[in-house]
C-alpha cells in the first residue's frame, strides 16, 4: 500500500513539476558562444538544485524531529536514512561546484555530469525510502516524509529531462 | 446619445519595456506631481517579468549574477545540514560523513 502512495506522490509531483519546468527565462545579451538554451538549461538545473537543496533541508529536520519525539527509534534505520540524507547534500554540493563553474560552457559534457550526480541522489532516496521511512511508526509521519522525497525525485526528474 | 470610448492604447507597458530590454537601454525614473513630472534617475533594464505570460526577460550577466547566489546558498544549505547530521550520527556512535574542505 505504502509503495503505491510514494509512486502516486512522484508522479502527482512530477506532472506538476514538468509545468514549472516550461516557465524558463528569455536571456538577453548572450556572449557569443553561448547558446539561449544553454543559458536556460543552466538556470533551470540550478534553481531545480535550490528547490531540492530545501527539501533536503526539510526532510533532514522532519526525520531528525521524528528521532526526537520517539516516532523513528535508536538503531541501523535511523542511521541509514541520517547517512542517505547525507549523502544526498554531498551530492548536492559536488552538483554546485560543476554548476558553478561552467555557466559559459553549459555543454552536453557539463549536463551528463550533473545528470550523473542527480540520479545518484535518487538512489539514495531509494535508500531513504527503505530504511528511514519503513522505520517511522507514524503512518502519517510516514505519507509527509514520503511525499518530500517524491518532492525531490520529481525535481530531479525536471534536471534530467533537459 | 453615444459616449466616447477611450482610445485603445498602441503598445502595453510591457511591450514598451520589452522593447527598452531588447536594446540594452535605459529607462527613465519618474513621479508626477500635478502636471510636473519630477525626474528621478534613471535604470539599466535588465530584468522584466511579463505579467500576462509570466515569463521573466533578463540579461545574461544579471543571470549568472543571480543564480551564483543561489548557489551559493545551496553550498550553505547543504553544509548546514552535514554538519546536524554529522552531530547525530556521532550521538548514535556512527562514523560521520566527511565535510568538504572550506
Amino acid at each position: 500500500m505504502r509503495p503505491f502512495r510514494f509512486i502516486a506522490a512522484v508522479l502527482l509531483l512530477s506532472f506538476s513539476l514538468a509545468g514549472c519546468a516550461a516557465r524558463v527565462k528569455n536571456v538577453t545579451d548572450l556572449p557569443v558562444g553561448v547558446t539561449l538554451k544553454q543559458a536556460q538549461d543552466w538556470d533551470v538545473a540550478v534553481q531545480n538544485l535550490s528547490k531540492i537543496a530545501s527539501v533536503t533541508t526539510t526532510a533532514r529536520q522532519a526525520i531528525i524531529e521524528l528521532h526526537t519525539v520517539g516516532l523513528l527509534k535508536d538503531g541501523p534505520t535511523y542511521v541509514t536514512a541520517l547517512q542517505s540524507i547525507g549523502k544526498v547534500d554531498e551530492l548536492q554540493l559536488s552538483a554546485s561546484t560543476i554548476l558553478k563553474q561552467t555557466p559559459n560552457n553549459f555543454t552536453a559534457t557539463t549536463k551528463q555530469q550533473v545528470q550523473s550526480l542527480l540520479t545518484q541522489i535518487g538512489q539514495q532516496l531509494v535508500l531513504l525510502d527503505q530504511s528511514g521511512v519503513t522505520g517511522i511508526k507514524n503512518p502519517n509521519s510516514q505519507t509527509q516524509i514520503a511525499d518530500l522525497i517524491g518532492q525531490i525525485t520529481g525535481l530531479i526528474g525536471v534536471i534530467l529531462q533537459l | 446619445m453615444s459616449t466616447n470610448s477611450p482610445a485603445t492604447p498602441k503598445a502595453t507597458v510591457g511591450t514598451i519595456l520589452n522593447s527598452v530590454s531588447q536594446i540594452g537601454g535605459y529607462i527613465g525614473l519618474a513621479v508626477q506631481v500635478g502636471e510636473v513630472l519630477i525626474p528621478i534617475g534613471k535604470a539599466l533594464v535588465t530584468r522584466i517579468k511579463d505579467a500576462t505570460t509570466g515569463v521573466v526577460t533578463i540579461s545574461y550577466q544579471l543571470l549568472i549574477t543571480e543564480d551564483q547566489a543561489v548557489l551559493a546558498g545551496i553550498d550553505s544549505a547543504s553544509l548546514a545540514d552535514l554538519q546536524a547530521l554529522n552531530a547525530e550520527l556521532v550521538r548514535q556512535g556512527a562514523v560521520p560523513l566527511p565535510l568538504p574542505p572550506s
